[in-house]
């Protein structure tokens, strides 16, 4: 997750011996063996083998109704007590953040804060968003209190507002990679203390874009987490249609049509694609070489050193570069792919092909996030159990569990592997099909459809071998 | 028919070395590293110890200074003294991939993964 590769001896190199004060517990830390290879190669041969099957079965253009059904009814009475309910744990939970998170015991495995928003919250309800469905819209604090405080004040519920905010999606690209860094190359986010004043921070921005630009539209356009959580839950098999009915579909079928409209929306979602991988990248061996190369190379210690006594150590340094570089390069590969592919499949142009391409590759990057992160969360999450008991880390023990120590055998790594494997290979299928349907709907004939699709398949299978690659490599990783 | 003979041999062989290796598996060898630490380290990127589910890992252990040794994951802590060897044994009845880690006392307070353990699955 995060504080990972270990370029120790660069980081005392850069210190000139003097060593960094640490926390005794890591935090964040995965222990997943690396994927074996036959569990690789399987895998890899699925995935070319199958985008072929798909490449050949898919070609007649799908209806444009995807399969779809409408649930029975919830009654309202109890549609309004879910929903309420939903909305006071949401606002309880984020009190107890930052109560937690402020007064309690700063050690981040011993505080409800971190490991509710970091596991509980970043992880297991976004892989839950994914895979069931989204209460996000339901559980957001920051719109419950708006809401409430609104009406305290008297003030009028406001209608819906259409059209986009200012700048489009591009504050949540903003937010969103900020964020990401946050989590991936800075370590504030790990001191309860720190979390606490950065979700301070955050609500206070939050509410205050609200009252210039109006909630609903800081939720449907800046806001970075209502976006997130939108678009995982556009790839989940549960969702509401527009007139408020509960409907189950194919996992993935959200996604089809749910087009990006702006420049600034591609760029969110490949930021997110990015982001994800990255996350994996960022434990690998040839990442650690990496860091330790730019460590000890002599025309970047001047500036590695002038960074280091600014507090910025070379493992910040790295992973804020490998983020950025990231990003930018799906940006570019997906451009060209797009661009490809349009002139291939003739009548379009690039920015068109990557407005109904864009959200195909999601389903790879969840099956990724949900193989990456199966045994964390189930490690990890057990935490949770003792905190219920004690939440601020100071000695309660409110249920009894306080005792409860984390059970490693809860899940083998063997079994990890197989989910991994075939999460991986169906995610790449969907992404595959979902690609098929777009190119189906997009270009003239069924001809220029499957021969548009040649650039998108090559780019589609790099991107589950990476995924796969990354399963297949031993974590490194600095135990803060 | 020949065929069919060799395996019909075969096969009781198979079964008896499969069920063999799996009662070694169920009652777990013991496994045997020694490890002489300098300066807090060991080799430089930190080595994989890699055992199996089940096992009993023994490390033999001799520091040039005082240490104190944290396998995460399992959470066990061992402490050293300089120049004192001893015997630091453990089962590891789950499977993973769990850094040891160095934490060093006496004046600055320093912190790196000295080896990474893999339990692999059976």
């Amino acid at each position: 997750m995060r504080r990972v590769a270990a370029a120790s001896t660069a980081l005392a190199v850069l210190a000139g011996g003097a060593s960094q004060p640490v926390a005794a517990h890591a935090f964040g830390q995965r222990y997943d063996l690396p994927l074996p290879l036959e569990f690789f190669l399987a895998g890899g041969a699925a995935v070319v083998l199958l985008s072929f099957v798909v490449a050949v079965v898919i070609l007649r253009p799908a209806s444009d109704h995807a399969w779809q059904r409408v649930l029975p009814p919830v009654p309202r009475w109890l549609r309004a007590a879910a929903e309420s309910t939903i909305a006071a744990l949401g606002v309880f939970l984020f009190l107890l953040v930052l109560i937690a998170g402020y007064f309690g015991n700063q050690e981040s495995s011993e505080n409800i804060a971190t490991v509710l928003v970091w596991v509980l919250w970043w992880i297991g309800l976004m892989l839950v968003t994914a895979l069931i469905g989204n209460i996000w819209p339901h559980l957001d604090p920051w719109s419950t209190i708006w809401r409430r405080a609104r009406s305290w004040l008297g003030r009028p519920s406001q209608a819906p507002v259409d059209g986009s905010p200012p700048w489009g999606a591009w504050p949540a690209v903003a937010m969103y990679f900020v964020y990401a860094w946050l989590e991936l190359a800075s370590d504030f986010g790990e001191v309860p203390r720190d979390l606490a004043l950065l979700v301070l921070f955050y609500s206070v921005g939050a509410w205050m874009a609200m009252a210039l630009f109006g909630e609903n539209r800081w939720r449907a356009g800046a806001d970075p987490f209502s976006r997130i959580f939108g678009l995982f839950g556009s790839f989940a098999p549960f969702s509401r249609n527009p007139i408020g009915q509960v409907t189950l579909r194919l996992p993935g079928a959200g996604l089809l049509g749910n087009h990006p409209r702006a420049l600034g929306e591609i760029a969110f979602v490949l930021l997110v694609l990015a982001t994800v991988t990255f996350d994996g990248i960022s434990e690998t061996p040839p990442w650690s070489s990496a860091i330790d190369w730019l460590a000890h190379s002599p025309s970047l210690r001047p500036v590695l050193l002038s960074l280091g006594d600014a507090g910025i150590d070379v493992l910040m340094t790295a992973n804020t570069l490998g983020l950025l570089l990231t990003g930018l390069v799906f940006f570019a590969v997906f451009a060209v792919v797009c661009r490809l592919s349009a002139l291939i499949g003739g009548g379009v142009s690039g920015s068109q092909a990557m407005r109904a391409f864009a959200l195909t590759f999601l389903p790879i990057a969840i099956a990724y996030h949900a193989a990456h992160y199966l045994s964390y969360l189930l490690l990890a999450g057990q935490l949770a159990i003792p905190l219920a008991s004690d939440p601020f880390g100071w000695g309660w023990d409110l249920f009894g569990t306080r005792g409860h120590t984390i059970d490693l055998g809860v899940i083998s790594m063997k079994t990890v592997w197989y989910i991994a494997v075939v999460a991986i290979v169906t995610g790449h299928v969907v992404s595959v099909t979902l690609a098929h349907i777009e190119a189906l709907r997009l270009f003239p004939t069924r001809r220029a459809a499957l021969l548009s699709q040649l650039p998108m398949l090559v780019l589609m299978v790099a991107f589950t071998s990476t995924s796969l690659w990354i399963l297949s490599q031993p974590i490194v990783q600095e135990p803060g | 028919m020949g065929t069919t003979r060799a395996a019909a041999s075969i096969l009781p062989l198979t079964v008896m070395s499969a069920a063999l290796l799996l009662s070694a598996a169920a009652r777990g060898a013991e496994r045997h590293f020694e490890l002489n630490i300098q300066n807090g380290r060991l080799a430089e990127p930190a080595p994989t110890l890699k055992v199996s589910q089940g096992d009993e890992v023994l490390l033999e252990l001799k520091s040039d200074r005082d240490l104190e040794l944290h396998l995460h994951g399992y959470s066990l802590t061992f402490a050293l003294a300089a120049g004192v060897p001893a015997v630091w044994r453990f089962a590891v009845p789950s499977s993973g991939r769990f850094p040891l880690a160095v934490h060093e006392h006496g004046g600055a307070h320093s912190h790196a993964t000295l080896l990474y353990l893999e339990v692999h699955p059976d």
